[in-house]
């Protein structure tokens, strides 16, 4: 990891309103890397996604990508850049059919036909079930489906960094277990990747670091294996972020209480 | 029959036209754009001068009008939907906005400069390209609706082809399904926002040009409210969402109108059966139109709360600013018809009118900015009140009976009108109080058993105020009268907001999910208030007739129930004295200073066209720049002075921030006595001062002077910069200065709580018999000082003796009671007259642990006289001696007591003596703890 991150965040602060989310964040993501954000419900990591990808502005901070300081540049400009987030559960226009999705989806490459129809094709032969589907609107997919639709995406812009908000939501395990290998074999092209996930499990298979927020902030930053043996860190992921609940008791978590 | 489904297939197009432009604002937008008509508006006035006067060809001035409309649709949406969705506003707001740039652009109609030359226009006819006769199904079709036949599906058509197959029209629909997803796939939602808007001004254009050839002279008030009704009728068939949908809607309400009118032959009663059809859409249709505007998110602008300096609180600007206000403002109104240019009948009578409106506008400020419906139909309201009030006025109904029937016939008309629209919210009370204020002087002004047919309609006879309380019958009486209702609707309406019922309503509002889980019906709460605001519209409606002397139908166009909704904008949304400014404003202009504007709008527009541009300006301007409207500035304006006069009443000209406390100079004389000799001391801010000496040394004297008990001969004694020398007491509370005595007078039959209750009600004031009576703001202010009562009690730890009696207390615990009575003003600086004396010494300790709070939590500097020496030099941040009515030293406890002055004066040479009784309560409370 001597190069240059192609992501980094520095001291990053968001508010919704009146009512603070992220307090002085910072992290970098290493070209080809494969990073897990962790953390309890709330803990900000859908809201860091949200900032790093554009979507919401911070209050204070920086965001740079491939050295170019993007800070407030809009989500729609930083997808031509190359940086793709992937909303899970919430990644299709379901009035539209999957075949003007992955149109949509395919919208900043447009302009180079022919990659876009070979990448049609590798989504069509990775997803045989959305190539049956290509005539229906997305909003009769399965869950699952849904998914590989959002992954589509993936595929189609080959992107420099890929973040993915709750890939394993609502889904069954065997499902995940699909989609996971996808990721890692888009990871495994060069494709840096941010992964928020509840599912310590999930994280600990695809990324070799982690992040762990907690309340807004960076509580610890390592090797995931190191955090799985952080008894009390993991068992907050585990255990839905409620460690003081379970009789489980950390210095930490007694001073903030 | 045949000619029947042609003229319908003609007149569904047109509908289906603009409902189209609708639905694709709404799916780029989410929020019904209800200008979409009169975007087009200057297109069609523009090519009729271009083609009658300037002799261009039609072929080569359509397109030109078209390419208008889609600049102007640009326009808006660049510079005033744009702005708002990024602030992300709430859809009300936008909906609101949207009748301003309508206004606005209608106004522009009314320019002289910008119309045809009228001769021209009467000699030609609209401009059409081409002359034609064809038959169809025993029609004869002129060129208007040949053009309406082949344009009007050739465009649907493509636009739908647009939307399906272009990238840009997939973009489009990307972003009305997935705003977030589109983003993330880089489709810009500002150029598809830009896109859309410029495609629904084309639209527009093209609709007001093609409708424009029906109307012998050309009428842009054609383009208002009865087409937009049909027009929202139609796009509620796709649930706002499907461009098809719309087309068809429009169709269908276009056959459905030309059936009814077939049957019936009375073009009122086929109105009728077309809102009834729309009104069904909106049931039928309901989930669908729920779904579609379900994700509806934004913000409503409240004002904040009135920012107050700390130390004005008490001021008496700030505790009756309202009663200032009032004041001053009904002294205006008073005086206003009594001045010289005002003396014509003509001119109190638009007096009268401009109450009115001000009164209308308070019912819609009820609706529009506490409950955050929109209501389009409220003239139809007063019209309802009017026409009750001239049926009745030959019968001797009395004003107060009329005002009464006519309040709950707009109340319940309202309230019948609002049930559709009870599940969704910004949408379908707007489209409901719409086809109430199309249909209703249409149809139901019209009947005979309500009002009347002919255009004169029904004369008004005059109304007693009441039995014995005689008649207005000059424009002058009735303008007083309507001045009287006013303000008291103004009082019951502003009681209300302060009411559990007012807050229930802004809670409906902001959460309806949460204050049903409070056990509130939230249906309940809204039907409520459109009852309390049709009564108030109803009720506006016997004034109406009262000021007009007769009552016709052509008083209620449809188009001022939508030209008032900018009062409440402007007013701020929510402000009932910003409604009356924002009435008083609009309308004031619209009939004083309009003909000094003629040259601008015409002989044609001075009135109409004045008051659309004012009013449409206002409101777009009002939206972007003051979302709190006139309310919010002056507001604003307020908490300057305020900051300023605070500034002035804490400062001196030599230091920033002036001290709590600073005696200079004070000389008093008890004969020949000299109690006090050039005293001069100073309390800082958050200072805990001591003051020592001998008996008879000046101490009580000086906390006389300062108190005001006594007044000095000369001096100067300022409490936070402000010079009190000259004031009796009970006025120098009001700068922050409070007072406890040495012995502790309190009320012994009254409980420790109710003793505070006592202290704390001139914070809380409530009239007697709005206490008696039970009245809702007596109630509040009741349980505000209950409560307040209860944190002074915990403050104090004096909760266990909550109900004791005061005269059963010890004399510790009744000083500590009389401490917290004197806390409850929340004074700023506290004057201290031994408090310890007679109280027992474990009593005693507890007094300084409660001054220090008293100073760091209620933020309140203490002078304070004491001889329990110990307790002094611990507590105090500095400390004042005093010997014969002067100050001999001034420095830290340390410092004092090791002044040789003080030593020799107080407390003598022996060192053992001064430290006689503390010494041994230290190493007491040593072993103790």
């Amino acid at each position: 990891m001597t190069t240059a991150p192609v992501l980094e965040a520095r001291d990053i602060e968001f508010a919704y309103g009146r009512l603070p989310v992220l307090f002085g964040v910072t992290l970098s993501v290493a070209r080809g890397e494969a990073l897990a954000l962790l953390g309890t419900n709330g803990a900000g990591k859908s809201t860091l996604l949200r900032v790093l990808c554009g979507l919401e502005v911070p209050s204070r901070g920086s965001v740079t990508l491939d050295g170019a300081d993007v800070t407030g540049a809009p989500a729609e400009d930083l997808v031509r850049r190359g940086l793709v987030l992937i909303a899970g559960g919430r990644s299709a226009f379901p009035d539209m059919t999957v075949e003007e999705n992955l149109e949509i989806q395919a919208l900043t490459i447009r302009a180079r036909p022919s990659v876009v129809d070979e990448r049609r094709a590798t989504v069509l032969g990775l997803f045989p079930r959305l190539r049956e589907r290509l005539r229906q609107p997305a909003g009769s997919l399965s869950g699952g489906e849904r998914q590989q639709l959002a992954l589509a995406k993936a595929v189609l812009l080959d992107p420099a960094v890929l973040c993915i908000d709750e890939l394993s939501l609502g889904l069954a395990p065997i499902v995940v277990q699909d989609l996971l290998e996808i990721v890692h074999r888009i990871n495994a092209t060069g494709t840096s990747v941010v992964l928020v996930e509840q599912s310590l499990n999930i994280a600990s298979e695809l990324c070799g670091r982690a992040i762990f927020l907690e309340k807004g902030a960076v509580r610890f930053e390592g090797r995931t294996a190191d955090l799985l043996e952080r008894d009390d860190l993991a068992r907050a992921v585990f255990l839905g972020g409620r460690p003081a609940d379970v009789g489980l008791s950390t210095a930490n978590e007694g001073r903030k209480r | 029959m045949t000619q029947t489904l042609v003229l319908g297939v003609i007149g569904g197009l047109t509908i289906g036209l603009l409902a189209v432009g609708i639905v694709l604002v709404y799916k780029a937008n989410r929020f019904i754009n209800l200008g979409h008509a009169q975007l087009g508006a200057l297109s069609a006035v523009l090519l009729a001068k271009w083609i009658l006067d300037w002799g261009v060809s039609w072929w080569l001035a359509f397109p030109a009008a078209v390419v208008l409309g889609v600049a102007t649709g640009l326009v808006v949406e660049r510079w005033v939907i744009r702005p708002l969705r990024r602030t992300s506003r709430s859809t009300e707001t936008l909906m609101l906005v949207t009748i301003g740039v309508a206004q606005l652009l209608l106004a522009l109609v009314f320019v002289p400069a910008l119309r045809p030359n009228d001769n021209h226009l009467t000699e030609h006819g609209y401009p059409l390209p081409f002359h034609a006769n064809v038959s169809l199904g025993g029609v004869v079709l002129d060129a208007q609706y040949l053009l309406i036949l082949a344009v009007v599906p050739l465009l649907v058509a493509s636009l739908g082809a647009f939307l399906r197959y272009t990238a840009m029209g997939k973009m489009i629909r990307a972003a009305a399904s997935n705003p977030e997803e589109a983003r993330l796939c880089g489709v810009s939602i500002t150029r598809v926002s830009a896109v859309v808007w410029g495609i629904a001004g084309g639209l527009s254009a093209v609709t007001a040009v093609l409708l424009a050839p029906g109307q012998a002279s050309f009428d842009a008030a054609q383009l208002g409210p009865e087409l937009l009704l049909r027009a929202l009728g139609a796009a509620a068939v796709g649930g706002f969402t499907s461009v098809p949908a719309a087309c068809l809607g429009g169709l269908g309400l276009g056959i459905i109108e030309q059936v009814a009118l077939y049957v019936t032959k009375d073009g009122s009663d086929a109105l009728l059966v077309v809102f009834a059809a729309i009104l069904a859409v909106f049931v039928v249709r309901a989930r669908t139109i729920d779904r579609a505007v379900s994700s509806e998110t934004g913000e409503t602008t409240d004002r904040p709360p009135l920012r107050v300096p700390a130390i004005l609180r008490d001021h008496v600007l700030v505790r009756r600013q309202r009663a200032i206000l009032a004041v001053a403002a009904g002294a205006l109104a008073v005086i206003l018809p009594l001045l010289p240019f005002f003396q014509t009948e003509a001119s109190r009578f638009e007096l009268s009118l401009v109450l009115i409106y001000a009164m209308v506008g308070v019912a819609l400020t009820i609706v529009v900015g506490w409950a955050g419906q929109i209501s389009l139909g409220h003239f139809a309201l007063v019209g309802v009140g009017a026409f009750i009030t001239a049926r009745l006025s030959p019968h001797e109904w009395s004003l107060v009976a009329l005002v009464g029937l006519a309040g709950v016939a707009g109340a319940a008309a309202l309230v019948v009108i609002g049930l559709p629209a009870l599940r969704l919210r910004g949408l379908t009370l707007a489209v409901t109080t719409l086809g109430l204020a199309v249909v209703a002087p249409v149809w139901l002004f019209r009947q005979s058993w309500f009002g009347s047919d002919t255009p004169f309609g029904v004369v008004v006879q005059p109304i007693a105020v009441a039995a014995d309380l005689g008649t207005p019958i000059a424009q002058a009486e009735i303008y007083y009268t309507a001045l009287v209702v006013l303000a008291l609707v103004l009082l019951a309406a502003g009681a209300l907001r302060r009411s559990v019922p007012g807050r229930l309503v802004l809670a409906v509002r902001d959460n309806e999910a949460a204050t049903a889980a409070f056990g509130v019906t939230p249906a309940t709460v809204k039907l409520g208030v459109l009852a309390v605001s049709g009564f108030l519209a109803g009720a506006a409606g016997v004034l109406w007739a009262e000021a007009w002397k007769n009552v016709s139908t052509g008083q209620f166009n449809p188009a001022l129930s939508l030209a008032i909704l900018a009062v409440p904008v402007i007013g701020g949304l929510g402000s009932l004295a910003g409604a009356v400014a924002a009435a008083a404003l609009l309308y004031f202009p619209t009939y004083f200073l309009a003909p000094l504007a003629s040259h601008v709008f015409g002989d044609f527009g001075t009135h109409i066209g004045f008051q659309l541009g004012l009013g449409g300006a206002a409101l777009v301007a009002v939206t972007l720049a003051y979302p709190t409207g006139i309310a919010g500035a002056a507001q604003r304006a307020w908490e300057r002075v305020l900051d300023r006069l605070a500034r002035r009443v804490a400062n001196r000209p030599e230091r920033p921030v002036e001290d709590p406390l600073v005696v200079e100079g004070v000389h008093l004389s008890f004969g020949g006595l000299r109690a006090l000799d050039d005293v001069a001391i100073r309390v800082r801010e958050h200072e805990i001062v001591g003051l020592i000496g001998a008996n008879g040394a000046g101490k009580t004297t000086l906390l006389n002077a300062i108190s005001g008990a006594r007044r000095p001969d000369r001096g100067s004694v300022r409490v936070f910069g402000e010079e009190v020398v000259d004031l009796a007491p009970e006025y120098r509370a009001a700068f922050g200065l409070a007072r406890s005595f040495q012995s502790a007078r309190l009320f012994p039959g009254l409980t420790v709580l109710e003793t505070l209750q006592v202290a704390l009600s001139s914070a809380n004031r409530v009239g007697v018999l709005a206490a008696i009576v039970g009245a809702p703001w007596a109630r509040e202010a009741e349980r505000r000082t209950t409560s307040d009562a209860w944190e002074l009690l915990d403050l104090f730890n004096l909760e266990p003796w909550a109900d004791s009696l005061t005269a059963d207390l010890s004399t510790g615990t009744r000083r500590i009671c009389d401490l917290a009575a004197q806390m409850a003003t929340r004074p700023k600086l506290l004057v201290l007259d031994e408090p310890t004396a007679g109280v027992a010494q474990r009593e005693t300790e507890s007094f300084g642990p409660l001054l220090r709070r008293i100073r760091d939590e209620l933020d309140c500097s203490i002078l304070i006289v004491e001889h329990d020496m110990p307790m002094l030099m611990a507590l105090c941040d500095r400390v004042y001696a005093m010997e014969a009515g002067r100050v001999i030293a001034e420095g830290t406890p340390q410092e004092v007591r090791d002044d040789p002055a003080v030593i020799g004066s107080y407390l003598g040479t022996d060192a053992v003596a001064i430290n006689r009784s503390g010494g041994r309560r230290r190493r007491s409370k040593v072993t103790t703890s």
